[in-house]
């Protein structure tokens, strides 16, 4: 089977469908408390991203697209695995796993909510805001066609999540904190990618973009494990 | 194709990169000195591609249907970029680096050049972000806090991908935002310069960077940053006189001065008041975006060429004052060439930094019709009265308080 005939397979998935998978995905990137999920919707969400670059982009340079967003998030699983996924080292004591720094999820100052509800909250926030701006027609993304209306609610909603997840990351990050917010400008990117490339379909530009992807995914994940390396040997 | 100049600037680089890469995968038992070997050959590796570089006659490579064009000022850039880089690995043969310094920073010189040469302009944004993404690592170096220090470096430069592209395409589309692209490049540059308000980065990357990495992050990168974005506005000059590009500018650039100096005053010890002193030449350095042509790239390369020198001489005494906690009083040298690094950065007279700053500081009156540029360049001095005030609390400190009288007879 071709990328076409898959691509008529998944017909009922593509234009609006395809945007709602995108933003939605990431609003769980944003809001899951633990990384192995935010991995899992991320690689959801790059299948979703797919699908919209489809409509902007050859097929063929499309797929392009979705084997760097899995391989991305290969990276990221390979790196979460060394980083246990932010939790402590599996070989500490008890008496240094009670010491350990590396920020449990938390809890939203004194209110017995988790700090995912506020999270997912501020996701849902954002994305009514990304839908409220793609349906008015001033906010219109330029140059756009109008069979392709539904780009506008995957950029806003990508460029709108990306930003909160970097601005939510923890300070100091933690190993699994930074991964979380490697993911957020990963979003960032993607969404500015989709409207980007209905302006410019260059391939320079295009594997540029994905060299991108791939050099910020790589940065994210040495990054993550030095800040592990940091955490175990302050606290051990 | 060992003619091209673009060829060589970005396939030398990242062969460089490999082979020491690959030397710092050396078995254990050579740990000891292995530091210092990568380091020598770096140092080989730049001056090799240095003397290429120099040789080289090819102007030009077409890559899918984009240019690469290397200008005479691209060849200085790029020349100096390599310089620094030597001048760094030398230090580095004394004083180890971080061992990804050597691999990483000489694979940062591809993208940096090809950041430079691209054409169009837009796409060097890219080789921005690659280069960032290159260098984050280099900032991480160990130290409690320096990976969230590299993120957040690594984040303004995402951010101001979006701005640098939207720039390059409004550039040729009607306007449709009402800003214009002059003001997308200018909220771009200040992000990736550090400019106020996006100044956050800044001193804590200065105070986590390691001594012999703060000069090429802060100096050679920056100078290509400005370069890059020099060319870009030679080739749009009415961009330039955008009032609100200008305004944006020297508000920030000067804002930045201030802010720098200020800290710099406070102060509370040799690594804040370095990092508050970077913070004020780097507000210095977004104004030379101002000066046109000819006028900007010459400030800029003295300007940026005293800041790699001053950030080199304070790498060099920090090191020699390190480890010992008698600091400047048993190595009085060491604490005199510090300071006197402290001074290059301020650019005073009888240094290497005054060059630029005098350039800089005699250009900015002219450029405005009404006061606006002397209110500047009177903001810009206090900053450095200021900055001055911080090296001067360092340099002599104030003597240890006598102790009380009453202690004193009671003891007796």
């Amino acid at each position: 089977m071709t990328i076409f005939d898959w691509l008529e397979r998944l017909e009922f998935l593509r234009g609006e469908p395809a945007a709602w998978l995108a933003a939605l995905t990431a609003v769980v990137i944003v809001a899951a408390p633990d990384v192995r999920l935010m991995l899992l919707a991320l690689a959801a969400h790059y299948f979703g991203a797919f699908l919209l670059f489809t409509e902007v982009l050859d097929p063929r340079l499309a797929v392009v697209k979705l084997l760097v967003g899995w391989f991305v998030c290969l990276i990221f699983y390979m790196t979460g695995r060394q980083i246990n996924w932010g939790r402590p080292p599996v070989d500490l004591t008890p008496a240094e796993a009670a010491q350990w720094r590396e920020r449990a999820p938390g809890r939203l100052a004194n209110l017995p909510a988790p700090l995912w509800t506020a999270r997912a909250g501020l996701a849902g926030l954002a994305l009514l805001l990304a839908w409220w701006l793609a349906g008015r027609p001033n906010f219109y993304l330029p140059l756009l066609p109008a069979e392709l209306a539904p780009l506008n609610l995957a950029v806003y909603a990508l460029l709108a999540l990306g930003l909160l997840q970097m601005a939510l990351a923890e300070q100091p990050p933690g190993a699994g904190g930074l991964l979380g917010a490697g993911m957020g400008a990963l979003l960032f990117l993607t969404g500015f990618a989709l409207f980007y490339n209905t302006l410019d379909q260059s391939l320079i530009g295009l594997g540029l973009l994905a060299a991108v992807n791939l050099a910020v995914a790589l940065a994210v994940s040495y990054l993550a494990l030095a800040r592990r390396n940091e955490c175990v040997n302050s606290e051990l | 194709m060992l003619n091209s100049g673009p060829f060589l600037l970005i396939i030398g680089p990242l062969v460089g990169a490999a082979a020491t890469g690959l030397a710092a995968m050396l078995p254990v038992g050579a740990a000891r000195w292995r530091p210092a070997a990568l380091a020598g050959l770096g140092l080989l590796l730049a001056v090799a591609l240095g003397l290429l570089l120099a040789l080289a006659d090819g102007e030009a490579w077409v890559v899918y249907g984009r240019s690469l064009l290397l200008t005479p000022e691209g060849r200085t850039l790029c020349l100096g970029l390599l310089l620094l880089l030597a001048a760094s690995y030398a230090l580095a043969l004394v004083w180890p680096a971080p061992d990804a310094f050597v691999p990483l920073s000489l694979a940062a010189v591809s993208p940096l050049a090809a950041m430079v040469m691209i054409r169009p302009f837009a796409l060097g944004a890219l080789f921005l972000l690659l280069a960032a993404a290159l260098l984050a690592p280099v900032l991480a170096t160990g130290r409690p806090g320096s990976a969230g220090t590299a993120w957040r470096y690594l984040v303004m430069v995402v951010a101001a991908l979006p701005l640098f592209l939207l720039a390059g395409w409004l550039a040729a589309a009607p306007a449709v935002l009402p800003w214009g692209a002059a003001r997308v490049l200018a909220a771009a540059a200040l992000l990736v310069l550090g400019g106020f308000p996006f100044v956050l980065w800044v001193r804590p990357a200065a105070r986590q960077a390691a001594p012999l990495v703060r000069p090429f992050l802060f100096g050679g990168v920056q100078w290509a940053m400005v370069g890059f974005l020099l060319g870009w506005l030679a080739a749009s000059p009415d961009w330039q006189v955008d009032p609100g590009f200008q305004a944006w500018l020297r508000w920030s650039g000067g804002a930045t001065a201030l802010l720098g100096g200020l800290l710099a005053a406070l102060a509370r010890d040799r690594d804040e008041l370095v990092a508050s002193l970077l913070l004020l030449d780097l507000g210095l350095g977004i104004l030379t975006l101002l000066l046109p042509g000819a006028m900007g790239w010459q400030t800029a390369v003295a300007l940026f060429g005293g800041r790699s020198v001053a950030l080199l001489l304070l790498g060099a005494a920090e090191l020699l004052l390190a480890g010992r906690a008698s600091g400047g009083r048993s190595r009085p040298w060491a604490l005199a060439l510090w300071a006197y690094g402290c001074l290059t950065l301020l650019g005073l007279p009888l240094t290497v930094g005054f060059a630029g700053r005098w350039a800089l500081l005699g250009a900015l009156p002219g450029l405005s019709d009404g006061p606006g540029g002397g209110v500047l360049v009177g903001l810009l001095l206090l900053a450095l009265a200021a900055g001055l005030g911080g090296v001067g609390r360092r340099v002599w400190p104030p003597a240890a308080a006598a102790p009380p009288k009453a202690d004193v007879e009671a003891a007796g």
